[in-house]
């Protein structure tokens, strides 16, 4: 029976951003900020209270428009968010809960609406995530409650989840989010998968893979923090993950602190991101590229910034950041003094404390993933400077042993999917008709208990 | 969110993206599986041209719709399949045009980017529930017919039930509701099962308190009458086929004031729809709720513990001599 094949939902949970969506989609269908905004308890005060109501009575003919123009505005690439339009922020808040005690455990936002509605008194914004990992369960639980039923209007009972973990998540967890997804929502079928397999799964998209294999670095880069995660045959090697305290958040704010050296009319952090996304690339040499800009000045680019109704234009130029800016991957202490390495001698460094017989592996198939690998030749700039690296090394034990390397073959994959590849290798491996044999089941769960998700079957990798 | 939308947010988000990026002169292709309550899905992609199915036609977006409940839909409309669907266009304000229905799908229209307006987006993010509108429609017909009999007859407190049972099946196990017409009412009756004995205990209290929200109440007497058992009302008594010891049947009485003009007669409609959606929803709530009452019980059940702990004696048996060397008892 047809209906019976409801597609997997496939769920990423990140620090800064949650994917959800479908699997067989080829994106998310939703992107918002892991936020949620709950009640501080207390009322602001009568008198606030009857103007919200009274606002939301005045709207209603509106609200309809507005709320939904909150929603559509929800796709966004970025997790510091600006499409927060404060002018539809009346129109969402006032949920007539005042005369519904008992209630207040529902009366919440997340996503995008709970960056709106927090910036009223009455709501309080908090990240239920930190570093990858829950930290706040009630609010998680709730998040979840609010993007399975609203967001992608999915009964649980009739779907199977495919939820992400960061690497070295500890078990405990995982059994936690089981509890949650088995005795909460009583969903069908749960596989819990660690994000750095499912960005090498989503790398099996690239015309340039020949073998799908789990074995690879992974270089997962996102707001906050930048990972090096070595991955052999579908298991993290724990042991050598290590991590770059640089990423999007830090390019942002470098180019933010350049332009307001320079004094441009606009420093705004928003107007940073927009010039990152946009104008930002690799150069192969810095010394070559600024001297390109100093003889052609149509390297240099313009951007323009427009105020919400678009009456006045700001022109912000930019220049050197473009190159600049991803630069600090590369060498760091253009940005930060305290963090000197770069990344190509981290990854370097990441392989070689692997087990010897998995190195080449590992060489052979660097995987790039996340929001801030996505510059123009990144990919390219450090498969470069890794064989560098490497071929050095040889040349050197060459040398002192006077015996011929076969030589170590060094590629680095970028691929279309990049920007969410971890939700992109969840919907490729979920929509597989395996899938549903390798997901625990409710049944299990009652049988076994929380414990049976510590253990997970690895997909099958051979075709 | 107390309330659960009555619309599918992320159609209405799809095809205003696509609208966005069409005026734009930058079409997006799209190809997306989207889902609704009740094993309902959607399928959205970019259209082919009709002579060559190889190119894409940017400006149009084909909508596929399939639904377990289709098959039961497709019985109450005496198996005529044109009638169906010429009710659902009706719906949509014929402002769509109806294809060559997708392989594994329902009901499939065509969205013309060049004059798709916002309200239209609207409409057809409640495809849902204008297709399932149509047994109620068909009932609120058969009332107003009775309605004019029992005026005719002119006789007194006689009341007339329609023979036709309307019974749509929307999910396995015999789930699902049925409708019936009266001459001074219409019944819905839904019949939902619990697969986890848990949620049953959660559902059985929380209809109770449905039912008795009612009766205390006074601000919302004029809502449908609730009424639950879990042996099939006499209404549909001969209608339900397979009796099973989870049946849990939950009627509303629906007075002519809930379906008298357009705009109640939709949010009637639309509300009764979503109720076993919204009920389930309520259940996982409430156990959402508990887990953290819970888990701050834990919390504070811990602290309590810590405190408790007893703190490490001091060697007091221990001294020391002079020079430093200790002197230990035995």
């Amino acid at each position: 029976m047809s209906y019976l094949n409801n597609p997997a939902v496939v769920m990423d949970n990140g620090t800064g951003l949650t994917k959800l969506g479908f699997a067989g989609n080829d994106a998310p269908s939703y992107v918002f900020p892991t936020a949620i905004a709950t009640t501080t308890g207390k009322s602001t005060g009568s008198s606030n209270n009857s103007r919200s109501v009274d606002q939301t009575f005045s709207n209603l003919s509106l609200s309809e428009s507005n709320t939904s123009k909150a929603y559509l505005n929800s796709n966004s690439t970025s997790a510091t968010n600006f499409n927060s339009t404060s002018t539809h922020s009346s129109a969402i808040l006032s949920n007539h809960l005042s005369g519904k005690r008992g209630t207040e455990d529902l009366d919440f936002y997340i996503g995008n609406e709970a960056l709106l509605a927090s910036q009223s008194q009455q709501y309080s914004l908090s990240y239920p995530i930190r570093h990858g990992q829950v930290e706040n369960w009630d609010h998680m639980e709730r998040f979840w409650e609010n993007s399975i039923f609203k967001y992608l209007r999915t009964e649980p009972e009739d779907h199977c989840f495919l939820l992400t973990e960061p690497p070295l998540n500890p078990p405990e967890n995982r059994e936690q989010v089981a509890e949650i997804f088995f005795e909460t929502f009583n969903c069908a079928g749960l596989y819990i998968a660690v994000q750095a397999v499912l960005a090498l799964a989503a790398s099996w998209s690239s015309p340039k893979v020949t073998d799908r294999s789990l074995t690879g670095t992974v270089i997962d880069s996102g707001d906050g923090v930048t990972h090096v995660i070595p991955v052999a045959e579908g298991y993290v090697i724990g042991s050598a993950i290590k991590n770059v305290p640089i990423a999007g958040r830090d390019i942002t704010n470098f180019i933010q602190q350049i332009l307001r050296d320079r004094g441009e009319l606009d420093a705004s952090l928003k107007t940073a991101e927009a010039i990152k996304q946009e104008f930002c690339y690799v150069c192969p040499d810095i010394v070559k590229e600024f001297n390109k800009y100093d003889r052609d000045g149509s390297k240099f680019a313009q951007y323009v910034v427009e105020n919400q109704d678009k009456t006045s234009r700001k022109l912000i130029d930019v220049g050197y950041e473009r190159f600049l800016a991803p630069e600090i991957f590369f060498n760091p202490e253009i940005c930060s003094s305290d963090f000197l390495t770069p990344l190509p001698t981290l990854v370097d460094e990441t392989i070689r404390s692997c087990p010897i017989d998995v190195r080449k592996g590992l060489y052979n198939n660097i995987v790039l993933s996340g929001g801030s690998t996505m510059f123009k030749d990144f990919g390219r700039r450090l498969q470069r400077d890794v064989k560098t690296i490497v071929n050095k090394r040889i040349e050197q034990s060459e040398q002192l042993s006077g015996t011929k390397s076969t030589g170590i073959d060094v590629q680095v994959l970028s691929h279309r999917r990049q920007r969410n590849a971890v939700w992109f290798g969840g919907s490729l491996l979920a929509q597989t008709g395996e899938f549903k044999s390798y997901c625990h089941t409710k049944a299990d769960y009652d049988e076994y208990g929380p414990e049976i998700v510590r253990t997970f079957s690895l997909f099958n990798v051979a075709q | 969110m107390l309330h659960l939308p009555n619309e599918n947010l992320l159609i209405q988000k799809t095809l205003f993206e696509a609208l966005e990026k069409f005026q734009q002169k930058t079409p997006i292709i799209i190809d997306r599986i989207v889902t609704d309550f009740d094993y309902t899905q959607y399928h959205l992609t970019t259209a082919t041209l009709p002579q060559n199915e190889e190119e894409l036609d940017e400006s149009k977006i084909i909508l596929s719709y399939r639904s377990k409940a289709w098959a039961s839909l497709l019985k109450v409309a005496d198996n005529d399949i044109s009638k169906l669907n010429n009710f659902i266009l009706s719906k949509l304000n014929n402002k769509f045009e109806l294809v060559k229905t997708e392989l594994s799908y329902d009901f499939t229209v065509s969205v013309d980017l060049n004059n798709l307006e916002m309200a239209d987006i609207a409409q057809l993010s409640l495809l849902k529930i204008h297709i399932l509108s149509y047994p109620f429609i068909q009932a609120i017909s058969e009332f107003k017919n009775l309605q004019t009999q029992v005026i005719q007859s002119e006789e007194e407190g006689k009341i007339l039930t329609s023979s036709k049972i309307y019974h749509i099946e929307n999910r396995p196990n015999e789930e699902g509701f049925y409708v019936v017409a009266s001459s001074d009412r219409i019944t819905v009756i839904f019949n939902t099962k619990f697969q986890d004995y848990n949620d049953q205990i959660f559902g059985k209290v929380f209809i109770q308190e449905f039912i008795d929200s009612r009766k205390r109440n006074r601000a919302i007497q004029s809502s449908p009458q609730v009424l639950f058992s879990t042996v099939p009302p006499l209404e549909i008594s001969k209608a339900v086929v397979k009796k099973s010891a989870d049946d849990h049947f939950i009627t509303f009485v629906l007075f002519p004031r809930h379906f008298d003009n357009a705009e109640t007669e939709f949010l009637s409609i639309a509300k009764i729809l979503q109720f076993r959606n919204y009920f389930h929803y309520h259940i996982k709530c409430s156990k959402a709720y508990l887990h953290s009452r819970m888990r701050y019980r834990v919390g504070t059940f811990l602290k309590v513990l810590n405190r408790a702990k007893i703190e490490e004696e001091k060697d007091t048996n221990t001294k020391k001599t002079f020079s430093g060397k200790k002197m230990v008892s035995f």
